[in-house]
């Protein structure tokens, strides 16, 4: 069982210390088609977000959670993507293309897969994660 | 004790709420959501069958249903056994979503639920009382230093850019008043002092406790209104609600540490 699963039970207590750039998800739904485009992949709209900030909101806010917690899985996802391109010894044959592609098997990028999938409504999709304006790493459904 | 009774109280009514979020969301934990067990599942490596138990995509809910009910139940007058109970339903939820749903709002209501559920599993004796209520007022002292002191070490904190930078981030949906009001360099440098200040501030007035220093009661109410708000200001620029009420049920054990009042 992995330990980070368990880290709740270790606090750091360093809360927005280092804003850094966020990651950015895009999606492009229908990838064959000529009018697809690159569009920001959010579960939850800024509206909806915004609503929540009543007395109310204040017990009970699940959209603004919601993209909290979708938030950090994509930023998981790319901590373990940034691991994996530190990686010091060159792989033999490797094309660049090649380590901006997420491991399928990773939990991580399955989980951002399912999450596209879950708004999919049945159409393909290809996806990338963004930082800066440089492509960390794009994806598509299995 | 009084404090750790109130403790116990608030921090049911966090889970209680926390339950019900989660439930509304059980969309997103189904075999068609985001956190799907047989994804997740690997990660649990040979536990995985064991945990399906609770944390499937159907059980989970049911988890979500029991912690609702035992997070009342101990609200409305607690048990032996039943905060031990929540604790570990707390660490479940935490580990269904990878580690943790929502970050430091997750630990504190560990630290909190943890402390308390020790407390009574000993029969809440006086001694088991006071080592509870002295780690949350550790923790709690500790969250406040530790992200003040991380902030006071980043220039853009003390550049005041901090916040604004922020602002780009797609999770946090700012009221536009705010962002608008932070537009303005002055006030923006004005408020990244503010937080580093009021978290240091913070962790200094409740480290002297530990000096021997004491606050009347109305000092210490003052010193816990003024977190309170800061928790609310948090609430209402990046929809922190989790933060607020995880917080809140570690303040009276801060009240117990300031005031040396049982």
């Amino acid at each position: 069982m992995k330990l980070a699963l368990l880290r709740t039970l270790f606090p750091s207590w360093r809360f927005f210390d280092r804003p850094g750039s966020p990651y950015l998800l895009e999606v492009r739904w229908n990838p064959e088609r000529e009018d697809s485009h690159w569009e920001p992949f959010e579960p939850v709209l800024r509206e909806q977000m915004l609503q929540d900030r009543t007395l109310a909101g204040l017990l009970f806010s699940p959209s603004t959670n919601l993209a909290m917690a979708w938030q950090s899985a994509v930023e998981i996802l790319a901590q373990e993507q940034a691991q994996s391109q530190d990686t010091p010894e060159p792989i033999a044959g490797e094309a660049i293309e090649q380590r901006k592609s997420p491991k399928h098997h990773s939990v991580s990028s399955a989980v951002i897969r399912d999450g596209i999938e879950s708004r999919s409504r049945g159409r393909p999709f290809r996806y990338r994660l963004v930082c800066d304006g440089e492509v960390l790493l794009e994806g598509s459904e299995l | 004790m009084i404090a750790l009774a109130l403790c116990e109280t608030l921090v049911a009514w966090a889970v209680f709420f926390q339950s019900l979020e989660l439930l509304s969301l059980r969309r997103e934990f189904s075999s068609r959501g985001i956190w799907r067990w047989k994804t997740i599942a690997p990660e649990f490596g040979l536990l995985a069958r064991i945990f399906r138990g609770v944390l499937g995509d159907r059980s989970f809910s049911w988890l979500l249903v029991f912690q609702a009910v035992a997070a009342a139940a101990i609200a409305g007058g607690s048990g032996q056994y039943l905060p031990l109970c929540l604790a570990l339903g707390c660490l479940l939820v935490s580990m269904r979503f990878r580690g943790a749903f929502n970050g430091g709002s997750d630990c504190m209501t560990l630290v909190v639920l943890g402390s308390v559920a020790g407390a009574r599993a000993m029969g809440s004796s006086p001694r088991a009382e006071l080592v509870a209520l002295g780690y949350i007022g550790v923790q709690s002292a500790l969250s406040y230093g530790v992200a003040g002191w991380a902030k006071l070490k980043e220039p853009c904190w003390r550049d005041g850019s901090a916040l604004g930078l922020f602002m780009r981030f797609p999770q946090y949906a700012w009221p536009r008043p705010l962002a608008a009001l932070l537009g303005s360099s002055a006030i923006s440098r004005l408020s990244c002092w503010a937080v580093i200040a009021g978290e240091l501030g913070f962790f200094v007035v409740l480290g002297a406790t530990a000096l021997g220093f004491k606050l009347s009661l109305a000092a210490a109410a003052w010193v816990l209104i003024f977190g309170a708000v800061f928790h609310l200001v948090n609430f209402w620029a990046f929809g922190l609600n989790r933060f607020f009420w995880a917080w809140l049920s570690s303040y009276p054990a801060l009240f117990f540490w300031l005031t040396g009042f049982g």
